[in-house]
């Protein structure tokens, strides 16, 4: 394990359980008010425009699993979880900008490792905010009344998981280019905001449905796994990105002139 | 093997026209105390930063000990202790946990305890986080974690910034203390009278442009110097037209007078025996006086 990951962990604790507190309690507290208007939501659902339902995951919200998927994957999850892993990648912008990264720079670690280390930073803090999905779910699943399996809720968090990881390396590739913070989350926050457009709106108008194909948004598959199939090629499109994102994060900190 | 610590070539990086550092020929000796001077903004940090692997260099090359800084920092960051100007450490640290990170971080238990001494030594509480420590506590903080790992070069940018007199000497003294060990120190700073006490050699940096680099006793040489003369009968300026390197001469009310002259002496004496002179006075060397014609630009 890296220590400055280890460092990173250590003091970024305090965000990491407000997270993990906040996706645990919101999925439980969420899906344990399913049964108290589970008859309103079925005769809301075939009353939906088409646009909100496109908003929140083109899912069927009259049936628990959709419910589930509506209210746990389409929205809640990936958007805390990418939360945290911007404001993770956008640190080693920040670090650099109060110029507190100046003292591990000068040390014999190489700058590809210093950058390493905040990407397996992002995926831990990725991994985790799944896993309080992952827990919250199985906890608040049954209570909603739902059918689901360990494995399905696990196959339906793993993209989320990655889908963090991937909105955490665009913005540590941009820390890692521009070296400033605001530019790093700003580039976080409008990539969640972009991807979510191209998936949930694009395919309402005419000839822009291609848009959501190419939308991590649409890749991640806001938890099908629950109601459907795995979406393998979404997963595997998630990990290539993420990978290529946190390479180039990898190289570009190596090679650009630090402002310390 | 190379007897200078650190040898640069041409060596550049220019930000605009005349700001960064352009094509510096420094020569720091192994086991040097270096001084590193120049006004603010004259590209000394600019020319750290090329040296410690923080900025590419646009042209020319730099070796420090032996080892060129952008293609191998990881070899030459083991070696060399840096305290970059205004440099805080990470806030959520002590300095008990930074110094444990840095440990782990060059895979080398002594840095803690040797931290600690260094530490006792500057009368630094290393209890305390970085985010609630004054400038100058930080400071100390940032030169424990340079020399905790006894570097054979060490690299600082400003470090009296924010110290009391007292902590200035202590630095200066540890400093020395680090020479006589045979390591070599690179010592920036826009003033003088930091590196006057502990340097052995300086260099002058002025518009990005390194225009002097000399051993200090060679600058004392062309400083500036004065005497004072008595003389039994009344002499005047015209006297001393025929001594070559003085600069300026003034006479009293009370007939004493003042020469200001640059170089050996020998001519002076002569001239002033000459002269009949009943007294003499020498003040020590204007070092200062010297430096500022460098920062003025003032070359003669």
């Amino acid at each position: 394990m890296f220590p400055l990951t280890l460092d990173l962990l250590r003091s970024r604790r305090a965000m990491l359980l407000g997270i993990c507190a906040a996706l645990l309690l919101t999925s439980i507290g969420y899906l344990a008010l399913y049964p108290s208007f589970d008859e309103q939501l079925q005769g809301l659902a075939e009353d939906l425009p088409d646009a909100y339902k496109a908003f929140i995951g083109d899912v069927d919200i009259a049936t628990p699993e959709g419910y589930i998927r509506s209210q746990v994957y389409s929205l809640l999850a990936p958007l805390l979880i990418a939360g945290a892993t911007i404001a993770a990648g956008s640190g080693l912008a920040r670090a650099e900008r109060d110029k507190s990264l100046a003292v591990l720079t000068m040390t014999p670690v190489s700058r590809s490792k210093i950058a390493a280390s905040w990407l397996l930073f992002i995926v831990i803090v990725a991994g985790v905010g799944g896993l309080m999905a992952f827990i919250g779910v199985l906890i608040g699943g049954p209570i909603a009344g739902a059918e689901v399996g360990v494995a399905r809720v696990l196959l339906a968090t793993a993209p989320l998981i990655v889908f963090g990881a991937l909105i955490g390396s665009a913005t540590l590739l941009t820390s890692a280019l521009s070296g400033a913070p605001s530019m790093a989350t700003g580039v976080g926050w409008m990539t969640i905001l972009l991807s979510f457009l191209a998936n949930s709106l694009a395919n309402l108008i005419d000839n822009l449905g291609w848009l959501s194909n190419i939308s991590p948004w649409s890749w991640h598959g806001a938890g099908e796994a629950i109601t459907t199939d795995f979406g393998l090629t979404g997963f595997l499109l998630l990990i290539i990105a993420t990978a290529g994102a946190g390479v180039g994060a990898v190289i570009a900190f190596s090679r650009r002139n630090l402002h310390l | 093997m190379d007897d200078a610590a650190i040898r640069t070539k041409d060596l550049t990086y220019e930000y605009a026209p005349g700001v960064g550092a352009v094509g510096l020929d420094l020569v720091v000796p192994v086991g040097a105390v270096y001084g590193f001077l120049g006004p603010n903004g004259a590209g000394k940090s600019t020319a750290i930063r090329m040296l410690t692997s923080l900025v590419r260099p646009q042209r020319g090359s730099a070796s420090v000990l032996g080892v060129d800084p952008w293609q191998d920092a990881p070899a030459l960051h083991e070696r060399i202790g840096v305290l970059a100007a205004d440099q805080p450490a990470p806030r959520h640290h002590t300095g008990h946990s930074l110094l444990a990170l840095l440990a782990r971080m060059r895979r080398r238990d002594d840095v803690v305890e040797r931290g600690r001494g260094f530490a006792e030594r500057l009368q630094l509480d290393l209890s305390k986080r970085a985010h609630e420590l004054s400038l100058g506590n930080r400071q100390k903080l940032g030169l424990v974690a340079a020399l905790s790992h006894r570097p054979e070069l060490v690299i600082l940018d400003e470090p009296t910034n924010g110290l009391d007199p007292l902590l200035q000497r202590e630095i200066g003294t540890l400093l020395r203390e680090l020479a006589a060990e045979g390591r070599t120190v690179l010592l920036s700073s826009h003033s003088l009278h930091d590196v006057e006490a502990v340097a052995d050699h300086i260099g002058f940096i002025r518009n990005a442009v390194l225009v002097e680099q000399l051993p200090l006793a060679s600058l004392a040489q062309r400083a500036v110097r004065r005497v004072r003369f008595r003389f039994a009968t009344e002499v005047g300026a015209g006297d001393f037209a025929i001594v070559d390197n003085v600069e300026s001469i003034s006479i009293a009310d009370d007939g004493e007078v003042s020469v200001r002259y640059r170089g050996a002496v020998a001519d002076l004496l002569r001239r002033a025996g000459e002269l009949d002179a009943q007294t003499i006075e020498a003040h020590p060397v204007e070092l200062e006086e010297t430096f500022l014609a460098l920062y003025r630009g003032d070359d003669s």
